[in-house]
């Protein structure tokens, strides 16, 4: 029984030597397919707005990359007041911030080419979407942000 | 029956003193976990954890003695830096000091001294007597170089021979005018590149250098380089390039949603004095095989242009997998086959959904000669612990640093929950 142990240990092990010289190759071509349909289903205004302008950064799940972009869901500061989340979509955001006891340090783009009423759908569905429940915006609240009287439309 | 059993006695004891032998020359008195926490490996090599829940782990570095220093790019308890000891040998950290005022990414072992950086300069501090914890006050090396808000390690390599090289990275995406805007047109030239975007130069003990009077622009159309190591074997500087993002999102009628989530390539480049590799006017399509005008030069996706004129990549690797860490390994554990051969810690990619993320692996390149003698191959997976990773979010761990050890064993460190793993070869309990 010992002397066939140590027959087979070692045939064993050889195997996995041998398995070793030959790994798993990676290859460039990806296969992955589109992975948000169901999301992406939904059609609203503002959905679709996130997925073109928003949805890289703060993903699918609104709930950003630890480390670089904050979450939107579970954020309170979204369910806060309107017009800091319009602030930050118009001019950008620049420095360390902390959400929920983690730190973010990338900064975020002025998105000041999206129209006043583009940045209403988008802002009011991130106010709504994930499990957040605040006020809608409207495209007269990002005017008076952007530039009291001059509109964007 | 009696003499089968006196017979199988000795048997047993010579077994016993076989593996006893072979455990103290492989493992020592490692204690391994069955599940190799949680990684999977090719056959024959195997993974314990040494610590855990450390902070967000970024490079690591493990000194002649074993000993362990894991930057932090945030402060943990107000410090930047944690040590550990493993006093009983058994693998596990049980030792665990955390110092220094400021959070760190590189950080690097050479003559005695502990070289780390944070965002804005590289330090060093004396090593001695196998004190765990610096007690020397840390002088400035390099410092000097313009705050910037996006790709700011100042991650290094040490040559050995007297000289440190700084990655500093690009300000911008692709030095748009404003940045990160679609239709915002590339800067030409880009004056990023005159302090940004490239390698610098200088002495490793000279205190306060600065970038602009004392470094040396080493190279150049790098967007960063957080991945930066000297290769013994042949006395050269490698980086791995984190290629430039939103292709498709700025571009919709040049790109596919799938191409926007694969190009560019993430480049593993040799550096060498005097080189410029493109950016922000070009980038690799791996596809192509070549490197191809940005969009925000002109590019049509295909057309070359002035990239004729930047030095390619020595490979390729698939778009937006991040890759955060070099190790050319000179160890004797591992086969022969990894011996001078690269690993590459890929951190894993945020940017492209709403494709599935890729990447959070250590991959191996093989190398003979300087150069790349095979394929990319997957090391260590499983750090994510999920199949499909849709967002970043969803990987528990995302492998971040490597180091040698002593023995031969190679570290890895983790920036989500600070794990620290050790990868041996041959000592499967």
């Amino acid at each position: 029984m010992k002397i066939v142990l140590f027959i087979i240990i070692p045939a064993v092990y050889l195997t996995l030597a041998g398995l070793a010289k030959h790994p798993g190759r990676y290859t460039l071509t990806d296969n992955t397919n589109i992975s948000s349909a169901g999301f992406q289903a939904e059609k609203s205004e503002g959905n679709q707005l996130y997925i073109k302008h928003c949805l890289q950064c703060h993903q699918t799940d609104g709930k950003g990359v630890r480390g670089m972009f904050p979450p939107l869901a579970g954020n309170d500061k979204i369910k806060g007041p309107a017009t800091d989340i319009i602030k930050i979509v118009l001019f950008g955001l620049e420095g360390p911030l902390t959400v929920n006891e983690r730190d973010y340090n990338q900064p975020m783009p002025p998105q000041a080419y999206l129209t006043d009423k583009q940045i209403a759908d988008i802002v009011s569905y991130i106010r709504n979407s994930w499990g957040n429940r605040a006020s809608n915006v409207t495209p007269a609240d990002v005017g008076k942000v952007r530039k009291p009287g001059k509109p964007k439309n | 029956m009696k003499t089968i059993k006196s017979f199988s006695v000795p048997l047993i004891l010579i077994t016993a003193v076989i593996s006893a032998l072979c455990m103290r020359s492989e493992s020592g008195s490692l204690s391994i976990p069955d599940d190799n926490g949680g990684l999977t490996l090719p056959a024959g090599f195997s993974a314990l954890v040494v610590a855990d829940k450390l902070g967000s782990g970024r490079h690591i570095v493990v000194n002649s003695n074993g000993d362990i220093y894991l930057a932090l790019r945030s402060l943990k308890n107000g410090k930047g830096i944690v040590a550990l000891r493993d006093s009983n040998g058994n693998g596990q950290a049980d030792i665990i000091r955390y110092f220094g005022n400021t959070l760190t990414t590189g950080i690097d072992i050479s003559n005695g001294f502990l070289y780390y950086s944070n965002f804005e300069e590289v330090l060093r501090v004396p090593l001695s007597g196998g004190e765990l914890v610096p007690t020397g006050e840390p002088v400035v090396i390099a410092t000097g170089f313009e705050k910037q808000n996006q790709h700011q390690d100042k991650t290094f390599a040490l040559d050995g021979a007297g000289n440190i090289y700084v990655n500093v990275g690009a300000p911008s995406n692709a030095c748009q005018q404003i940045d990160r805007t679609p239709d915002s047109k590339g800067i030409d030239p880009c004056p990023q590149l005159e302090r940004h975007a490239g390698i610098w130069k200088f002495k490793d003990d000279v205190p306060g250098q600065d970038q602009v009077k004392n470094g040396h622009h080493y190279a150049s159309g790098i967007r960063n380089s957080i991945a930066i190591a000297w290769n013994n074997s042949n006395n050269k500087l490698y980086v791995v390039q984190h290629g430039r993002d939103q292709l498709f999102q700025f571009y919709p009628d040049l790109y596919s949603e799938q191409q926007g989530a694969e190009l560019p390539a993430e480049e593993f480049f040799m550096v060498e004095d005097g080189d410029f590799f493109g950016w922000p006017y070009c980038y690799y399509d791996q596809f192509k095989k070549q490197k191809v005008l940005a969009p925000e030069y002109g590019g049509d996706s295909k057309a070359i242009g002035r990239c004729d004129k930047a030095k390619g990549p020595i490979m390729a690797f698939p778009g937006h997998l991040a890759p955060n860490d070099l190790l050319f390994y000179t160890g004797k554990m591992f086969p022969e086959r990894y011996r001078n051969g690269a690993f590459i810690a890929f951190h894993g990619s945020w940017n492209r959904s709403p494709l599935d993320q890729k990447g959070y692996f250590v991959a191996f390149v093989p190398f003979e000669n300087g150069l790349p003698s095979g394929e990319m191959e997957i090391f260590a997976d499983g750090f994510a612990g999920v199949k499909v990773i849709k967002s970043p979010n969803d990987a528990v761990y995302r492998p971040m640093g490597l180091a040698q050890g002593p023995d031969g064993s190679i570290y890895v460190s983790d920036s989500e929950e600070g794990r620290i793993w050790r990868i041996i070869y041959n000592s499967k309990k």
